[in-house]
């Protein structure tokens, strides 16, 4: 059997998702709005790219897009960045290809995940700049945010889990018999 | 034979992986307090800044991409019109689709004007013309991006309107683009006074868009339907631009001052193009008399407190002050 190195082509279609996320982040998510709550493309592209594993490229991935995030948005710099890298950790501490092995529990995990990395960062914003209310955070910040931010992810999850798909499977290519994502 | 595992995807083992996450986690932590204190913050803001010019090329084409989506939220409403309402807007449609040449004529006509825009004052405010490059894209912050800096003599603090009235006031400025905070940002305040009954206060922005006006003692008169505008005091803002439509006045027994909910009168449709008032003549600030209103305003207010110290203790303020 010949295992044949796929790990340009994880990095590559890593690159090719961050970018697709990148250019939502700034065109589309201005343009969402549900209450005060818009999506974060950046925290949808750290999800998805934690769940196939890979060594420590998730973890670098999750730290470039939250600095990208905190430059391009008001917030302090490190804060979206420093919660992605604990999101994509937490989310396959093992370093498991969870994508294609239990789809349904990454879609359930990644709504914590959005819930919980969302609650944080509206608390911290709070915290660091005070002003409005603990109401408008939670209820047209807070949960605003997460919908939409779940409802962006989940078609992302749903296609990168399909094992025979040829668009950016960050799962890394076809299984074969035992379940192994080499190609033979 | 190549054999190179792709499960252990850059080659790394568990231990170096548990080691990235925690240099990755000390340096977002480091980043995070640097961004935070005031002696390192301006490198951050610069670094936002850089990142604001970089990416305003794209921001500006999404804006343009996008256009045709602000109008999605209509559909739904479309869906479950009646007939009646859809037969009438076909008439309607046959109107406008004559009227479309017309303006599309005048269309062409306002676009070569356009440029003359920046000369030209609004109001009488000694204004420039600017593009909305794109909304706030972080749901912590109510802002927009246009497209002009410092380098088009844009300054931190200058107001923004548009044609209805004011949008917000430069808060961070770029060499080619810059960021406007919205009136309707919690953290914006402006002097206002409502037109008819000249009663003085602050208007302050909300989570859910709409505007605050604050300070207004609760013998002064606010009817629903005001209009209410900006003062002038605090030298910040011109006087006279509209801010927002009374929608709810609320007179609690006892308190000290009203609650007083305003729809904000610009920012209640997309926008493309905003006027950024870069300089404020003498009669646009408030006058002695005004300012002398406020202050009588504030002293009744207080003596008002005063004398029933057990209504509350709101504190004052000097009738409400340009803030950022």
């Amino acid at each position: 059997m010949m295992i044949v190195n796929d790990q340009n082509q994880r990095l590559r279609r890593l690159v090719i998702l961050a970018l697709v996320c990148a250019v939502l982040q700034l065109i589309l998510a201005p343009v969402l709005v549900i209450g005060a709550g818009h999506p974060n493309f950046c925290l949808v592209f750290a999800i998805v790219a934690s769940f196939p594993g890979g060594g420590v490229a998730p973890l670098w991935a999750a730290f470039l897009a939250g600095l990208f995030f905190d430059l391009t948005a008001t917030s302090p710099v490190g804060l979206m960045a420093l919660l992605l890298v604990l999101a994509s950790f937490a989310l396959n501490p093992q370093d498991r290809d969870r994508l294609v092995e239990e789809p349904a529990r990454c879609l359930r995990d990644s709504a914590f995940a959005v819930l919980a990395v969302e609650l944080i960062y509206q608390l911290m914003l709070l915290v660091i700049f005070p002003g409005p209310s603990i109401a408008d955070v939670l209820f047209l910040r807070w949960l605003p945010s997460s919908l939409w931010d779940w409802m962006c992810l989940v078609p992302f999850v749903v296609v990168l889990s399909r094992p025979t798909t040829d668009v950016l499977t960050l799962g890394g290519g076809k299984k074969n018999l035992t379940g192994k994502r080499y190609k033979l | 034979m190549a054999q190179n595992s792709s499960l252990s995807g850059l080659g790394r083992n568990d231990d170096g992986r548990l080691r990235t996450f925690v240099i990755l986690v000390v340096v977002s932590i480091v980043l995070l307090t640097l961004a935070c204190r005031p002696e390192t913050k301006p490198v951050f803001d610069a670094a936002q800044g850089a990142a604001s010019v970089v990416t305003a090329p794209v921001r500006a084409v999404g804006n343009v991409v996008t256009m045709p989506f602000r109008g999605l939220g209509n559909v739904i409403g479309n869906l479950t019109a009646p007939e009646e309402t859809l037969s009438e807007l076909r008439d309607q449609n046959e109107q406008l689709i004559a009227e479309n040449a017309l303006l599309r004529e005048q269309a062409l006509a306002a676009e070569r004007l356009e440029a003359l825009l920046e000369l030209q004052s609004t109001n009488k405010l000694t204004s420039t013309g600017a593009r909305v490059i794109s909304g706030a894209v972080d749901s912590a912050t109510s802002t927009i991006t246009i497209d002009k800096g410092s380098t088009s003599g844009l300054e931190v603090g200058m107001p923004v309107t548009d044609s209805l009235g004011l949008v917000g006031q430069i808060s961070e400025c770029n060499p080619t683009t810059s960021v406007v905070r919205l009136i309707t940002d919690e953290r914006s305040g402006v002097a206002a006074l409502v037109q008819e009954s000249r009663a003085q206060g602050q208007a302050e922005g909300a989570s859910d868009g709409s505007l605050r006006l604050t300070l207004v003692p609760s013998d002064q008169k606010v009817e629903l339907g005001d209009i209410v505008v900006t003062s002038g005091l605090g030298g910040v803002f011109p006087k006279g631009l509209p801010l927002g439509i009374v929608t709810s006045v609320n007179r609690g027994d006892g308190e000290l001052y009203q609650t007083i909910i305003m729809r904000p009168v610009a920012l209640t449709t997309p926008f493309e193009e905003v006027l950024v008032v870069t300089d404020i003549t003498d009669d646009q600030h408030a006058t002695a008399e005004e300012a002398d209103a406020a202050q009588r305003q504030d002293a009744n207010a207080q003596a008002n407190a005063a004398q029933s110290p057990e209504d509350g203790d709101d504190g004052g303020a000097d009738g409400g002050a340009d803030g950022q």
